[in-house]
């Protein structure tokens, strides 16, 4: 296993230690059996009755927006984010990559103004958009993906991930993979819960990790902890999200049919 | 990145549509575009729906102390956020002329108005009182911004609810949402905004300009009203333009009415929201988003932009196939059979379009079995069954 950390930030905060890894390259998990029964139609798949380790309903409507190239309403649960694309435009000069196209990420709060928080989810999504999108296939352009948060019901930065790899698959930017973001948590328990939703984050808890990983070989893309747990919870929450990214590739499938096709209606 | 320019094609085609009654989404001059409004699982989360044009404002508020001139009352602060999820011209964090123009317009319309009652918001005189900001943001833009802004800040200033507070001697004591029932703002008047497009120097007036015709007109009037017909905002805009004060009266008089329609919608619309709260498992937004098979994308972006008359297009369709005056439609096990009446002066046809005079080509076809290449499995034939005289 072959790791390389682009970015690590560590961050002392309200005596917890918040880190955040980011994984610019990809590195292979563990491979192991998928379970997963991919159903006709629906889309919460897999319920096992002990914890909760489905993912919560995803409902999409692409090109929303009339103006956007590429825009989707997407709502994971009762979180509701919409993302809309712009692009390949005319890049500012300061902006300018001679070699290849420059992602602009804007992350929209539904109140004030964007703070250190939205930044950082910024610099997250824009790493993993940099990832997906073939950038050199455009040099000296710019793609601007605007996300604006809608209905928090908690998960919001794995479901700006989906949204904004929707609103690409919707803008028809050439790229190189799809992504899907699964994010979990271990409560107090140490009890793993798949895609929690708002009460489940503010009833508190240990660790809580965001992963994305790609459509193509499900390797990990990027990783977002906070909290403290020791390293086989995390293996096992990596592998669940694994595991769970399946259902959101079937949705993205399912999208594209439904945006392409007027007799599957 | 810059606005992509209007030709001169393009605001020929809207003015000369204008002058001859007409629009290009084929509505009247005095007609408004469809509106939708939904709230959110919080409260004080409004989206409108104006058409194409998608606003959705959240109200938020904070305990903050007082203005030292105004010591007994709350404070209300309107921003309006525009980034380039809106239009391309856009950009985030930054309001351009049409921003500004567009924040002054709303905050003139709610705050200046004193449709909230900002008294009610003092907790402690010159020491603590409620600050309500309410956060615009425009999600797409096309056309009248401000008549959607203002809507949806009313909307989402009707559906806030703010945290009760209780004192406790000096001491102020904030009640969670789930401890104590929130508080609604006291809303004194619902006042909205209704834009006109003028064009032709002010002798024609367009209610609800889109984006095209925004950019084509010589001008644009801007008027706020409540549900009580009174005027509390009016604005008139534009490059020389000038209008009869009599224009400005009857612009005045159809706003108006319009304004009662639109606060009776919005007061449904809440009437709603409050009873599916009631029901529980509300999930606000998500309802918004359209179920998966109920809408075909890349049909509903092709069809907003231009909309032909539709009896125009029934005429020319029966003309070239058909050339019938009176056609019905039998679906019969896979079979699709057009029955012809020979009785032309009768008009009980279902689809509305001139009699036609029974020329030639009538004749010819009559006994025609025509194929029609059809996707569907079963290969419909269409057959003209009876004679025409």
């Amino acid at each position: 296993m072959v790791t390389n950390f682009a970015c690590l930030q560590t961050t002392l905060h309200n005596f917890v230690l918040f880190f955040t890894i980011t994984f610019l390259v990809q590195f292979k998990t563990h491979s192991y059996l998928c379970f997963i029964k991919i159903l006709k139609s629906s889309v919460t798949l897999f319920t096992m009755e002990t914890e909760q380790k489905s993912i919560r309903a995803l409902k999409c409507e692409q090109s929303v927006l009339s103006r956007a190239d590429g825009s989707v309403m997407f709502s994971q649960g009762n979180t509701v984010v919409m993302a809309s694309v712009y692009g390949p435009l005319e890049a500012k000069i300061q902006k300018e990559l001679s070699d290849r196209m420059y992602v602009e990420v804007n992350y929209k709060p539904k109140t004030g103004m964007p703070g250190v928080a939205e930044r950082g989810k910024e610099k997250l999504i824009k790493t993993t958009c940099n990832h997906i999108i073939l950038t050199n296939l455009h040099p000296r352009t710019a793609v601007c993906i605007t996300i604006q948060e809608m209905q928090d019901g908690g998960t919001l930065l794995s479901a700006s991930i989906n949204a904004v790899c929707l609103a690409l698959l919707d803008s028809g930017l050439p790229l190189q993979c799809l992504v899907a973001a699964v994010t979990c948590l271990v409560d107090k328990k140490d009890k793993i819960i798949l895609d929690p939703c708002i009460r489940t984050v503010k009833e508190g808890y240990k660790a809580m990790f965001t992963f994305a990983f790609d459509s193509q070989k499900y390797n990990l893309i990027l990783s977002h902890c906070e909290g403290q747990v020791p390293y086989q919870l995390f293996q096992e929450a990596m592998e669940l999200c694994q595991k769970a990214s399946h259902i959101i590739f079937d949705f993205y499938r399912q999208a594209v049919l439904r945006k392409f096709s007027k007799e599957l209606l | 990145m810059k606005e992509t320019p209007l030709s001169i094609c393009e605001k020929q085609c809207v003015i000369q549509a204008v002058k001859e009654g007409q629009r290009v989404d084929g509505r009247s001059l005095a007609e408004q575009r469809k509106t939708c409004i939904t709230f959110g699982t919080e409260w004080g989360c409004c989206q409108v729906l104006l058409g194409n044009t998608r606003v959705m404002a959240q109200v938020s508020c904070t305990i903050q102390v007082p203005k030292s001139s105004r010591a007994n009352e709350g404070m209300l602060f309107i921003n309006v956020e525009m980034s380039t999820m809106a239009a391309e011209h856009f950009e985030a964090g930054r309001l351009g002329q049409q921003g500004i123009e567009v924040n002054r317009l709303v905050e003139r319309c709610i705050k200046d108005s004193r449709c909230i009652d900002l008294e009610s918001l003092c907790i402690l005189v010159e020491e603590q009182a409620w600050e309500i900001r309410v956060d615009i943001h425009v999600l797409n833009h096309e056309g009248n911004l401000i008549d959607a802004a203002t809507l949806a800040a009313l909307g989402a200033l009707c559906h806030f609810r703010r945290p009760d507070v209780t004192l406790d001697g000096r001491e102020v004591i904030v009640h969670q949402l789930d401890e104590r029932d929130p508080v609604p703002l006291t809303i004194l008047h619902y006042p909205l905004t209704l834009s006109f497009a003028l064009f032709d120097q002010g002798k024609i007036y367009a209610l609800d300009p889109t984006n095209l015709e925004e950019r084509s007109a010589d001008g644009k009037l801007v008027l706020g009203l409540n549900a009580y017909r009174e005027l509390c905002t009016l604005q008139i805009s534009g490059d020389g333009v000038f209008i009869r004060k009599e224009a400005v009266l009857s612009c005045a008089n159809v706003a108006a009415s319009r304004a009662v329609e639109m606060v009776e919608m919005l007061k449904k619309c809440l009437a709603a929201d409050a009873a599916e709260r009631i029901k529980g498992k509300y999930d606000g937004l998500v309802s918004s988003v359209a179920l998966e098979a109920e809408r075909i994308t890349t049909q509903s972006q092709a069809t907003a932009y231009f909309k032909t008359p539709v009896h125009n297009l029934e005429e020319n369709a029966d003309e070239e196939s058909l050339s019938v005056p009176k056609t019905k439609l039998v679906k019969d096990q896979g079979i699709v059979t057009l029955e012809t009446k020979s009785d032309v002066s009768s008009s009980e046809s279902d689809i509305e379009m001139e009699p036609l005079p029974p020329a030639s080509v009538v004749k010819k076809r009559v006994y025609e079995e025509i194929d029609i290449g059809n996707d569907s499995e079963e290969e419909p034939v269409m057959l003209i069954t009876k004679e025409l005289t």
